[in-house]
């Protein structure tokens, strides 16, 4: 039996050595051509690669953010991320969220904000009865989009409900996965947190169910540019306002200073989300002083740009001018919080903060924090349920239409438990998975009940090394070990420069295939984005004229970002779809739908690079082809599957001029290490690289854009090998 | 016998030392650390110096690493009145490179080194790193200086072996309190004052009340001695493991309370568990003003329902007495009628037991009792007895098979044993000889078990309590695990070692209660 085994093995490695010497090639390393060959120092070398690959975005970028108006940005950042795209240094693959749901909650009854917590306010949604169908929610979803921004879209679907026959009831059941590990706000960076917390309180604008920012905690704002550069936003804040324990027993009267007490929690406590005021550096500090206060080069925290003038009375004082400050304002940083019921809690600010102390007990547990948003916990049961119940001291009461949340757990052990629950009546929504759509459809209800829900801001994207360097992990010589020797390095760095070879690349990929392995047959498209920036992110909002290739095109008031998006992809020529104006109901959508996958296109793109490649004396054929590296886990079914499902697509529709190496790791860590926890480009131990994605922080485009700008600045350059 | 049990208990105490060393080694030192990060959106946000603060915050949250910024020491300077404030403003800002410190800061920074390197800490100076040349420092590259260390693991072990028991005494809480001391009452406060209630109550202590009868099970409470087997670091952030299992949970209870000032009204407050909080009175919210009259503020919540070791005990122990209810004559009608139909039945239901994964027949279980209106999650805020059906029969019948089928096997082996034919051949009846000889032989190792089972049940039952959604306690290890929760991974391991000893011992001593054989002493034999 030994011996057999290692017969096999022997043979194993005997078709391996020929299996790789198939495709050699007499090459030598010396003679692969390096156009970057001049740059000795690395960072001359990422500059140059940066340059010829995204220098056109560059350009287009700085130019947006010099724009001095809003909607001309917006405009301006859409023609730059279409230049990003049609570079195809990386493929969007998918954002989170679009799954099929059933539930009794009426749609756009809440906020449906792409970043910061609001959309996890539930007490405006509006619950039935009985499901609603999905034929009345594509009805509610045009009236929403007709509606939007008038505030007449909540008593329009009351009546359109009551008409269609159903019943509204003031209670509301969900499922969660996640217990939150603490009630303080202000020291998590967790959305497993945040999104239960989010229910305590108010912050000083919110968005409501019509994407519009609404006054809360603060009744108006004033914007003032200071002589030394800064710039003040003053807020109003309402008087009258209570902080009541979990008992509902008033504890304070809300005062400016809680905001002020809250930012100096934030900063004080360091979770991880004090990034957004403090920035990384001091010049890149939002708020003046913050990052220093948070390092300790400041101790005394007077001197950080938040103020409580009077108690009605609060000035954030910026060190510079951001057109996003105000959307930023539904993230947790900006929460206030009762300084004295803080004190009472044991709680401490600056040098003397300290949560192991014995009398710290804030935010333990639900009733060690004090409430004044719309709802008090009533129950908090780990891994069993949460009961918020309407807070009767709510300055805002008469808004709030479900009195009693809860929230039940599933850990999704029991497939079918979310879908059971959801049909008997325990809970009033869940998504479906594989399982229960299965039986929903069994059950004959999924035609009628069933409706894909909403995508989430989050893009997940496959990059490529545009200068590969490693050939392992950089902590670990011996994980995800490239296959290539150094001639294949360079062969596959010398296409990896060539703008139609990645275009190639990116064409040829079947992301319906790739995606059924992980969301099955049924929702391959649902998540699918087309495009970095979610094309409806934001709207023009007022009439702007651009130029789009040769001529000037004004746009209306209203024109979705991905529309420019896609007129400067046509433009360029770049023949992928980011932007269907026809999804959504007509209200247009760059996700659901797959605009890049075309084996023809591909083959086009292939044969111009591999002219392009011979004139520099690179040949690539199917008998000499390309090696990529692809690392993923070996270890789950699905993500080896998902693997398969990419080469294939891509070594079909590129005609073998290109082969995928799989390069298994047996632990998810190894992955990780190949591209997520690397520190620098050159570090980078992959081609292909689909385990990243980014989340917007702001209301703004340039979230997402900044992530690719060059030297070191852009968080995600490093996944192209550079930098 | 007690010199014997003695060493036992010594040796178990040994074991469950080794056990929680060997699980901190685990944890501390073979884990990658970098794993806390994997799902980590914020990690993905931070970049070069500020990536490198930003995982030593993080390891020092987890508990991995002691971590110390130079801001923090010079802070500490400042606020002892060591420095002054200027002398703080002078030495905070330092250079990208060492040569470019100011002589003040060079000062400061020396001593801090060498503070801390006597301490056994490693200082790490990361370098300004600037944007090609030019003064702009780049996103996250202005210049760090901390001292980390690893705590190393025997006074990590050490430390957290000595901090299990905490003794309350009068001078446990720092600060003029008033006299120190503790006072007997005949007439708790928190009942009025009327009703008789003996309390002892501290001033000095941490806890106000020592020693207090209440109307919950066990009904005489004390605080003189706390266990902290562990604080966890991201489940439940800043409590101790052995409070997250021991405090009741569901809706808050509300009764009539009379507060120390005299106030009285409806609130879900547990006086008895107040603990000081210094300043908070004077500091302290419009409640607290009203209410007390001394710094004993922070008080939990009553609540309406069991602890997570309360609902697993309570559904393990029905289930426990169920399953040997059921299965002892069951096991016994099986071995009389061997190869007959009853032995025939339980040997399908045995094998069926075996052979289906425990998670498959629970959800047929929970289907089968779905379909008859049983309820399949347990509802914290709308209790009913009916509840609890489910989970019982879960957890019973798996075990009822297991004991079935070794009493069957034990009897079966007996009554072919050499004495029982003896006993036939010189004529002792069938019934007196499987009653006094053939059972009270076969049952023996089954008592063994007996006390495994019952402690076992504070353990709780994994898959069961995750299927009924029952707020046990069952899955605090695979939850502390998910999150990298060290410090509740250390104490459940402990807890589940100290039981899985006592089990043991207990077993033993039980066995030698029943079986006249064996003895636990040395001189017997």
């Amino acid at each position: 039996m030994k011996k057999l085994l290692a017969l096999l093995l022997a043979l194993s490695i005997c078709v391996g050595l020929a299996a790789c010497n198939r495709g050699g090639t007499d090459q030598k390393p010396a003679d692969v051509y390096d156009p970057y060959a001049q740059y000795e120092n690395y960072d001359d070398r990422s500059q140059a690669i940066y340059d010829d690959a995204l220098g056109a975005f560059y350009t287009a970028y700085e130019a947006a953010k010099a724009a001095q108006d809003v909607s001309q940005r917006y405009a301006l950042m859409a023609i730059a991320e279409a230049k990003l795209l049609g570079a195809a240094v990386f493929l969007p693959l998918n954002s989170s969220g679009g799954n099929y749901a059933i539930s009794r909650m009426a749609p756009y009854t809440t906020p449906s904000v792409l970043w910061g917590n609001d959309e996890d306010r539930y007490h405006g949604a509006l619950v039935t009865t009985a499901p609603i169908t999905a034929a009345h929610r594509e009805e509610m979803k045009e009236q929403w989009y007709a509606l939007k921004g008038t505030g007449n879209y909540e008593s329009w679907a009351r009546g359109y409900l009551k008409e269609q026959g159903y019943t509204l009831k003031s209670s509301y059941t969900m499922l969660y996965n996640s217990d939150p590990q603490t009630w303080d706000v202000l020291a998590t960076s967790k959305a497993s947190d945040a999104d239960a917390i989010i229910n305590t309180y108010d912050g000083l604008y919110e968005y409501d169910c019509e994407g519009q920012l609404q006054p809360a905690l603060a009744e108006r704002y004033e914007k003032t540019e200071n002589p030394d550069g800064t710039v003040s936003y003053t807020f109003k804040i309402r008087s009258g306002v209570r902080w009541v324990d979990s008992q509902g027993r008033q504890v304070a009267q809300l005062k400016a200073d809680d905001f002020v007490a809250g930012m100096q929690h934030v900063l004080d406590a360091g979770a991880g989300l004090e990034y957004l005021v403090a920035g990384h550096s001091a010049e890149d500090s939002l708020i003046v002083n913050a990052y220093q206060y948070q390092t300790g080069e400041i101790a005394d925290f007077s001197q950080v740009g938040v103020k409580a003038v009077d108690d009605t009375t609060l000035v954030y004082t910026l060190t510079k001018d951001v057109p996003y400050f105000m959307t930023m304002l539904g993230y947790s940083v900006f929460a206030p919080m009762s300084r004295t019921y803080y004190t009472s809690q044991g709680g401490k600010f600056g040098a003397a903060y300290d949560t192991t102390a014995a009398s710290y007990s804030y935010g333990q547990t639900p009733d060690n924090i004090a409430y004044c948003g719309p709802y008090l916990v009533a129950n908090n049961t780990p891994e069993n349920t949460i009961v918020f119940r309407a807070n009767p001291a709510y300055w805002n009461k008469d808004k709030v239409n479900v009195q009693t949340l809860t929230w039940n757990y599933n850990d999704g052990k029991d497939a079918l438990k979310g879908y059971n629950d959801t049909m008997s009546g325990t809970v009033d929504g869940t998504t479906l998975n594989a399982s229960s759509i299965e039986k929903a459809k069994a059950d004959g209800v999924f035609e009628q009940l069933a409706y894909v829900g909403l995508n989430n801001a989050t893009t997940s994207l496959a990059f490529y090394n545009l200068n590969r360097q490693a050939l392992h992990n950089f902590n670990d010589q011996n994980a995800a070990v490239s296959p290539k020797n150094e001639t294949q390095r360079l062969r596959s760095a010398a296409a990896m420069y060539n703008v139609h070879f990645r275009r190639a690349l990116s064409f040829a990929a079947d992301r319906g295939a790739y995606n059924a392995q992980t969301k099955g047959e049924d929702l391959k498209f649902t998540s699918m984005r087309n495009s970095f920036t979610p094309g409806n992110f934001v709207t023009l909002e007022r009439e702007v004229t651009v130029r789009i290739g040769e001529e000037d095109v004004t746009y209306p008031a209203g024109t979705a970002y991905g529309q420019i998006m896609q007129d400067q992809l046509d433009a360029d020529n770049v023949a992928v779809t980011v932007w269907d104006p026809e999804a959504e109901s007509g209200n247009g959508s760059s996700d659901g739908f797959d605009g890049w996958y075309s084996p023809e296109t591909a083959a086009r793109e292939l044969e111009i690079a591999v002219a392009e490649l011979a004139q520099q004396g690179v040949q690539i054929s199917a008998d000499d082809p390309v090696y990529l590296d692809l690392p993923y886990f070996s270890g789950v079914d699905y993500y080896t599957n998902r693997a398969n499902a990419y080469k294939q697509s891509v070594e079909s529709a590129l005609g073998g001029a290109v082969r995928i190496n799989l390069v298994a790791c047996s632990d998810m860590n190894s992955v990780y290490y190949a591209g997520y926890y690397i520190g620098y480009g050159s570090e980078a131990n992959f081609d292909i690289y689909d385990l990243s994605g980014w989340g917007p922080d702001y209301g703004d485009p340039q979230t997402y854009l900044d992530t690719l700008l060059p030297q070191y600045a852009g968080y995600m350059t490093m996944m192209l090998g550079i930098f | 016998m007690t010199k014997y049990l003695l060493g036992r208990v010594l040796r178990g105490l040994l074991s469950v030392v080794i056990v929680v060393g060997v699980v901190m080694v685990l944890i501390y030192s073979c884990l990658d650390r970098n794993l806390i990060f994997a799902n980590d959106p914020v990690f993905s946000k931070q970049k070069n110096n500020a990536l490198e603060v930003y995982k030593m915050q993080q390891w020092e949250h987890y508990g991995y690493v002691d971590y110390i910024p130079y801001a923090d020491f010079l802070q500490g300077l400042l606020s002892s009145g060591e420095i002054t404030q200027e002398q703080y403003d002078g030495a905070i800002r330092f250079g990208n490179r060492p040569h470019q410190d100011s002589p003040a800061a060079a000062a400061f920074i020396k001593r801090f080194s060498q503070t801390y390197e006597d301490r056994g800490y490693t200082v790490v100076r990361l370098e300004g790193k600037t944007r090609g040349g030019a003064n702009k420092y780049l996103d996250g590259g202005e210049p760090r200086l901390y001292a980390y260390k690893d705590v190393p693991l025997p006074k990590r072990l050490g430390a957290y072996l000595t901090g299990i028991v905490r003794l309350d005494n009068i001078h446990a809480i720092e600060g003029d309190v008033g006299e120190r001391g503790l006072t007997f009452t005949l007439y708790d406060p928190v009942y009025g004052g009327e009703k008789f209630s003996p309390a002892i109550m501290g001033n000095g202590t941490i806890h106000k009340y020592l020693l207090y009868f209440d109307d919950r099970f066990p009904f005489l409470h004390q605080n003189f001695v706390t266990i902290n087997l562990g604080q966890s670091y991201s489940v439940n952030k800043g409590i101790d493991v052995f409070q997250t299992m021991t405090e009741s949970q569901g809706a808050r209870e509300m009764s009539k309370v009379t507060y120390p000032s005299g106030n009285t009204e409806l609130s879900a407050d547990d006086l008895h568990s107040a603990t000081y909080v210094a300043g908070s009175l004077e500091n302290g919210d419009a409640v607290i003003k009203r209410n007390f009259v001394d710094d004993y503020t922070a008080v939990t919540t009553r609540k309406t329902g069991f602890s997570k070791l309360g609902y697993s005990f309570v559904i393990g122990i029905i289930s426990v007495v169920l399953a040997y209810a059921l299965a002892i004559p069951l096991g016994i009608w099986m071995a009389l009628r061997k190869d007959k139909l009853p032995d025939k039945l339980g040997t399908l239901y045995i094998v069926f037991v075996m052979a289906v994964p425990s998670l498959a027949y629970i959800f047929l279980f929970k289907a089968i009792g779905e379909s008859i209106g049983l309820p399949t999650t347990f509802d914290m805020e709308s209790p009913t007895w009916l509840m609890y059906v489910l989970p019982v029969i879960s957890l019973a019948l798996p075990s009822v098979a297991n004991l079935m089928k070794w009493l069957r096997r034990y009897m079966i082996d007996q009554m072919h044993a050499d004495y029982v034919k003896f006993a036939r051949a010189g004529g002792l009846s069938e019934g007196g000889i499987f009653r006094s000889h053939v059972l009270k032989n076969a049952i023996i190792p089954i008592v063994h078990g007996i006390p495994a089972s019952i402690l076992g049940v504070l353990v709780g039952a994994i898959i069961t309590e995750r299927v009924y959604v029952v707020p046990g306690a069952g899955n605090l290890l695979t939850r502390a695990i998910n999150f990298y929760d060290n410090g509740v991974i250390v104490g459940v391991t402990l807890f589940y070692a100290v039981v899985s000893v006592v089990s043991v011992i207990l077993g033993d001593v039980l066995i030698s209660v029943m079986d006249p054989r064996i003895s636990l002493g040395s001189k017997a034999r």
